[in-house]
């Protein structure tokens, strides 16, 4: 049985060795920035879920972009990515609830949240996963003040749920880690540059 | 609509009693985006769908989706802080 859970990380970790290249750039030009957007950004985009900072203790968070390198495109797919107006009411109840947490306390406390997740995750009758990966959110606004979050997730160990055989006989199998010997999405903008 | 500032107004339609055309009403969002601060993110979608960095130089067939994924962040970017004001 899935344990459901966020864990909290220090968000210290992300500068030590204790996440990505992706998830550290992030932060670095969070901090570098004031949490004001820039166009570092720009880069980084298709990486991330870009949330709208209004968001209330009683609403669910709204996405207004969902990068197509997101690992949320990657489990989801593009199509579900390209809507985000209501991508997120297609997530089951139970996977809501345990994510939003981290994006009202980022809203709150106006400061990076870091955390382990591990969850599952059912998405039309299509996708059962049990996930297990690194979110960073970042308070960012732009320069009149107005909020918005930006995510960045890393997988760190999801698996189809191993229920039911898949219809086509096939045995469900791990995802491919992105950072395992394959050139990251921002390293290849930046060689291509 | 009269007192409220320019930047509140981008959802022009007219000019007088001329209807905008879609290139001014791209360009009427985008100058609302540069004004909110969310211009990066017309930058963003731009390069996503079509490869290229200025949004301003969108074909008219081109413009419709572009539209549609900017104004709802214009939209926030420009209503949340107005609140902070």
């Amino acid at each position: 049985m899935t344990k459901n859970f966020v864990q909290e990380l220090n968000i210290t970790d992300v500068l030590s060795g204790g996440a990505d290249e992706e998830a550290r750039r992030l932060l670095e030009v969070w901090y570098a920035n004031n949490g004001i957007l820039c166009d570092e950004l720009i880069s980084l985009a298709p990486l991330l879920l870009i949330f709208d900072g209004s968001m209330t203790t009683a609403s669910k968070p709204e996405m207004l972009l969902c990068g197509e390198q997101s690992l949320a495109a990657q489990l989801l797919g593009n199509e579900w990515a390209e809507q985000p107006e209501s991508a997120v009411s297609t997530l089951n109840k139970q996977y809501i609830n345990l994510i939003e947490q981290g994006y009202k306390r980022t809203l709150q406390t106006n400061r990076p949240t870091f955390e382990l997740v591990s969850t599952s995750l059912q998405h039309s009758q299509t996708t059962d996963l049990k996930l297990r990966y690194q979110r960073l959110i970042l308070p960012f606004q732009t320069s009149l003040g107005a909020p918005f979050l930006l995510s960045y997730s890393h997988d760190v160990g999801t698996h189809p749920r191993l229920t039911d055989p898949k219809p086509n006989g096939k045995s469900p199998q791990s995802l491919p880690r992105r950072n395992m010997g394959q050139t990251s999405p921002s390293r290849l903008a930046r060689s291509s540059n | 609509m009269d007192n409220c500032p320019h930047y509140l107004k981008y959802k022009h339609l007219y000019v007088g009693e001329r209807a905008l055309n879609r290139h001014e009403q791209l360009h009427d969002l985008l100058d609302a985006a540069e004004i909110s601060g969310c211009y990066i993110f017309a930058v963003i979608i731009c390069i996503r769908f079509y490869g290229h960095s200025n949004p301003r130089e969108l074909k008219v067939h081109q413009i419709d989706r572009f539209y549609n994924w900017l104004d709802p962040i214009v939209s926030a970017a420009l209503h949340n802080a107005a609140r902070k004001q």
